[in-house]
């Protein structure tokens, strides 16, 4: 399952604002691999709406200036460090935390952070991502 | 019926005196109005390469949905009859046995025809594929080959 232990040993994790073991813990989070592809508009088989989203991801992050995953994960630790929290939902398979993050005035991108089995002090994974560009 | 959704300019968006079916000023880019030939309305939405779904519920009621937001309205009216603000990007409408399902990135939401209240809210492990209705059960794909049963 992507958003479970299994898949954790695949993903990226990087540890945000780390100032001692247990922040570290709580600070952390990870991201698979495949995310990135959907998120930076290289997702090219599977179902149209996939396809559509994920190019439309990569043009919307573009205008917001990122480019790079290393620059997406900065953004992902931002959110989770001190972004806004919009949203709290809990569903058989753990707990997302929506948190916004604003990117200059350019634009805002909410940020999914799951956590697996609503374990509030594990490591959360990113889920998924929405960027809003301002006008 | 025939309905179509023709991309307009901001301008002619602004212009345009006739009813809106929702609009994001702070973000919308894309521009449109949709029409049966008779009634027509405007839709403002982000997404460039993202196009609106509308589905008819039934010969008075219908449906559409683009990004964060859902709508079922009376298409000879214009009144908006139940508004969803989404948590997950919007991908498809269907109906299946007396229910509507909303179909998003990460959850399903089946809102009942007869009353449009929401009846369940389906979380799915990870991203919409595809969806199939076989005997009364929901058999949903995700990406990472992962399928979700829902009786």
């Amino acid at each position: 399952m992507p958003f479970g232990p299994e898949a954790a040993k695949g993903e990226r994790v990087v540890k945000v604002g780390v100032v001692t073991a247990e922040d570290a813990a709580k600070g952390g989070f990870s991201v698979n691999p495949s995310k990135f592809d959907y998120f930076f508009g290289r997702v090219v088989r599977g179902s149209e709406h996939n396809i559509a989203r994920s190019a439309q991801n990569l043009k919307d992050l573009t205008t917001l200036g990122i480019k790079s995953e290393s620059q997406l994960m900065n953004v992902f630790g931002q959110a989770l460090e001190s972004g806004t929290v919009i949203s709290t939902k809990t569903s058989q398979y753990g707990t997302t935390v929506m948190r916004s993050i604003n990117i200059g005035n350019r634009g805002s991108i909410n940020v999914g952070f799951f956590y697996y089995g609503g374990n509030m002090s594990a490591t959360p994974s990113v889920s998924t991502m929405i960027p809003k560009i301002f006008k | 019926m025939e309905i179509s959704i023709n991309e307009i300019s901001e301008s002619e968006f602004k212009k345009l005196e006739i009813p809106v079916l929702f609009e994001d000023e702070s973000i919308d880019r894309i521009f449109g109005v949709i029409s049966d030939g008779k009634n027509e309305y405007k839709l403002g939405w982000q997404s460039e390469n993202i196009k609106p779904v509308v589905k008819w519920i039934n010969t008075i009621l219908c449906s559409i949905g683009v990004d964060l937001v859902f709508v079922i309205f009376e298409f000879n009216t214009g009144r908006i009859l139940y508004k969803l603000s989404l948590d997950y990007y919007f991908y498809d409408t269907r109906i299946y046995n007396g229910a509507i399902y909303v179909i998003t990135q990460l959850e399903i939401i089946k809102i009942s025809i007869t009353d449009l209240t929401i009846a369940e809210t389906y979380s799915l492990p990870d991203y919409f594929e595809s969806i199939e209705f076989k005997q009364g059960i929901l058999i949903v794909r995700c990406i990472g080959n992962e399928v979700v049963n829902i009786e």
